[in-house]
């Protein structure tokens, strides 16, 4: 019971740091690459090595904290969430253990940043374009060539979100091979994401 | 303030001598959300620009005014002025009544009306909440939050989450010069910058999660667990009847012009 609590309270401390990872990864990543956001490297992380629960609460808080610098970001709040509930779900799956399977969940994340957030600011925005890189380099000449407005819409962000979510697995995957053993294994999700079998009694907490 | 001054704040509830600074919390924010959402809901510019006028002229009564514009004219560039372009140059050539003509291609009034609906439904939701975040502190609303029964472990991780943005951002710039005087060049080109990432960032990340333990431990010592009732040093003075009755004509005044723009509009 003590362990289990220790635990949550790891978690619990891991939720604000990977809120503060999303902004500082947007921060630095974005202003140099202008199409990789990052902004999702820590829900996709905690959810990961903590669970989907965990993962949740990152994307929403991340969400909630963006609002104070753009509120607009509120109608994004369940794409950021859903981040995290896949990582906890995948990380089940054991797909972080090899770089492999962590890239080849891409499709994955990007129909959930790229499609489903399309289709929120498609609608969020009156059924019409939203300025933004996507639309501008893909959607409309998408359109222009016949292809229907929401198609175009959510076509362009698709490929232009899983650019973004490939940068973002990648990222993961080496923060969780590079952290050690003996912390991971601490986490609720730490067994799905490591290789190394440690028994309940030698966690020395 | 001096010291007495400071200590003797703490005996009574927070005030700033602002009507707008002091209005309760969570009553703020229901107002808020509800104003905001009215914007986005009708998506009419007859119903954004009053709402980011109202939100204007809420902030033009606080310190906060210049923040409040500077955030504003930014988003507007940043989002509006794009769109706007992109939404012209989509519609241009399209039948119906022309506006005016670009590159002497028309530009029909729909896609005009479209801009206008379009950049108030931005502006009216983005001031509302700008009134709203540069007039109220966090730990004020969760404390408001708190006492109407949300659990301390999630206040906390709100108000935690605010303070490690801080720290991180900080831990962030020593990582930088760090690297920069071990030689990883971290100015200069899209290359050099692309290089130098992940050898600032990795750093940040790892050693931000590691920390985490001790963190852990400290929490554990100073009882963060205890069971027992959980006190404030701050306090908030409950929502006032006066309070309570603007929200809640706020609330249904927002009703009312959701049904008739979407009716009417």
């Amino acid at each position: 019971m003590k362990k289990e609590r220790k635990m949550d309270k790891m978690t619990l401390l891991l939720i604000p740091l990977a809120v503060a990872i999303n902004m500082v990864c947007y921060n630095v990543i974005y202003p140099i690459t202008t199409v990789i956001l990052g902004d999702s490297i820590g829900t996709i992380l905690v959810g990961g090595i903590c669970g989907p629960i965990p993962g949740l609460i990152v994307g929403l808080l991340s969400n909630l904290v963006n609002v104070v610098k753009n509120p607009v970001m509120i109608v994004m709040a369940p794409l950021n969430m859903a981040f995290g509930l896949a990582s906890g779900l995948l990380a089940k799956k054991g797909i972080y253990k090899k770089l492999w399977k962590t890239l080849l969940t891409t499709p994955i994340y990007g129909f959930i940043g790229g499609w489903c957030s399309g289709t929120i600011i498609f609608f969020a925005m009156g059924g019409d374009f939203w300025g933004n890189m996507a639309s501008v380099l893909m959607g409309i000449p998408m359109y222009q060539a016949g292809v229907p407005k929401y198609l175009a819409m959510a076509i362009s962000s698709l490929c232009f979100d899983c650019i973004d979510k490939i940068v973002c697995l990648l990222v993961v995957f080496l923060v969780i091979k590079a952290l050690p053993d003996r912390f991971l294994i601490k986490l609720p999700y730490g067994k799905y994401v490591t290789d190394i079998k440690i028994e309940e009694n030698e966690l020395d907490i | 303030m001096n010291e007495a001054e400071f200590i003797d704040s703490f005996r009574h509830d927070q005030k700033k001598g602002h009507w707008w600074y002091d209005f309760n919390p969570l009553c703020k924010l229901i107002t808020v959300l509800c104003l905001g959402f009215t914007s986005m809901i009708v998506f009419r510019w007859q119903v954004g620009l009053p709402i980011f006028v109202l939100a204007t002229l809420i902030a033009a009564t606080t310190p906060a005014f210049k923040t409040y514009i500077k955030t504003i004219g930014i988003m507007f560039a940043l989002s509006c002025i794009l769109t706007i372009g992109v939404r012209l140059y989509v519609h241009m050539g399209d039948p119906g009544p022309v506006a005016f003509h670009i590159f002497g291609k028309p530009v029909p009034v729909s896609a005009v009306i479209s801009c206008l609906d379009m950049t108030f439904m931005i502006e009216g939701f983005l001031g509302i909440f700008m009134a709203f975040f540069l007039t109220t502190e966090m730990r004020d609303l969760c404390c408001d939050l708190e006492r109407l029964g949300m659990s301390p472990t999630a206040s906390f991780m709100v108000l935690s989450t605010f303070a490690c943005i801080g720290s991180i951002k900080e831990k962030l710039g020593t990582v930088r010069e760090s690297q920069r005087a071990r030689g990883i060049e971290t100015e200069g080109g899209f290359a050099v910058k692309v290089k130098s990432v992940l050898p600032v960032l990795f750093p940040v990340i790892i050693s931000s999660m590691t920390g985490i333990e001790d963190k852990t431990l400290a929490m554990n010592a100073r009882a963060f667990a205890a069971r027992g009732k959980h006190t404030s040093m701050r306090k908030i003075a409950p929502a006032s009847g006066m309070e309570k009755a603007v929200t809640i004509a706020v609330f249904l005044l927002c009703i009312a012009i959701c049904v008739l723009g979407k009716l009417y509009l």
